[in-house]
């Protein structure tokens, strides 16, 4: 069971996570995603628990597709999604997280240069 | 499985940080390259514990260090210094492990700069980190998915929550 999330528009601000939030904002797109948690689906499997027509249901994955969280590709007749790997995944933290330490070690330098110090050199 | 094997994704970044210092270009450089004075800084922090394997700040030199939280030295940083300019420049390129799961691999420049007109007599100094990383991203199964489709939902509740602009 996809948990429910207040349904209203997130602030505008620009950068893809915000993208993926707009797009996960909205229930049925939750329901979407949770699906392909479980692995790829063409757009009918997608659209058989939503009880949604097949328009609206190819709306709300171009919404998907377009904040880089799902992608499909067309074989026939047969529109096949899948999540994108990065989209729900851990990269985006960790570079925010390294962004951070790196705030944090040049704090901690700053720091250390305030005080008083041996002349030392280094060796080259 | 019906899943196919899709492996680990990567994702690419550059981060740049600038900080100016009150202090001459030889003495920021000498706190990145004299051994106690770098163990005086650049430790992790929020209470982590750190172990360092090998510090050796030449070309063609290693750092090697294990951290994290207390009690779990789980994180390894290896580090090859690759070009050391004095008093101006170090360009090195370093993996970082979590257990037997490599996270990332960097290119990182550090540009030591004096800040003001005469180099020679200047205690201000501009700092430029430039790091280039490939980041891993583990979540290759359908529980770590849906693990991450959780945590951006956490997310997004702590967003909605504070309200306004973020």
């Amino acid at each position: 069971m996809v948990r429910q999330v207040p349904n209203h528009v997130v602030p505008h601000s620009t950068g893809s996570v915000d993208g993926v939030f707009r797009a996960l904002a909205d229930p049925s797109r939750r329901s979407m995603v949770e699906r392909l948690t479980r692995g790829p689906a063409s757009v009918g499997e997608l659209a058989r628990p939503l009880a949604m027509s097949l328009p609206s249901v190819l709306q709300h994955l171009a919404v998907l597709e377009g904040a880089g969280v799902v992608r499909s590709h067309k074989a026939g007749r047969v529109r096949t999604c899948q999540l994108q790997p990065a989209a729900l995944g851990t990269a985006g933290d960790w570079i925010s997280a390294r962004r951070a330490d790196w705030d944090r070690r040049l704090d901690a330098l700053a720091t250390y240069l305030a005080q008083p110090g041996p002349e030392v050199g280094a060796d080259g | 499985m019906a899943e196919p094997a899709t492996g680990r994704s990567v994702e690419h970044a550059t981060i740049v940080v600038e900080r100016r210092f009150p202090a001459p270009p030889h003495r920021v450089w000498a706190a990145w390259v004299v051994p106690d004075a770098r163990g005086r800084w650049d430790v992790p922090g929020d209470g982590w514990e750190h172990v360092e394997h090998e510090r050796d700040v030449r070309v063609g030199g290693r750092d090697s260090i294990s951290f994290g939280p207390p009690g779990q030295l789980r994180y390894r940083a290896d580090t090859r210094y690759e070009d050391l300019v004095a008093d101006r420049r170090l360009l090195f390129t370093y993996t970082v492990w979590d257990g037997d799961a490599l996270m990332s691999v960097s290119v990182t420049t550090v540009e030591v700069r004096p800040a003001g007109g005469d180099a020679a007599a200047t205690d201000l100094t501009d700092l430029t980190v430039t790091e280039q990383a490939a980041f891993l991203d583990g979540r290759d199964d359908p529980v770590q998915r849906r693990q991450g489709l959780e945590e951006m939902l956490d997310q997004l509740d702590a967003r909605l929550s504070q309200g306004g602009r973020s």
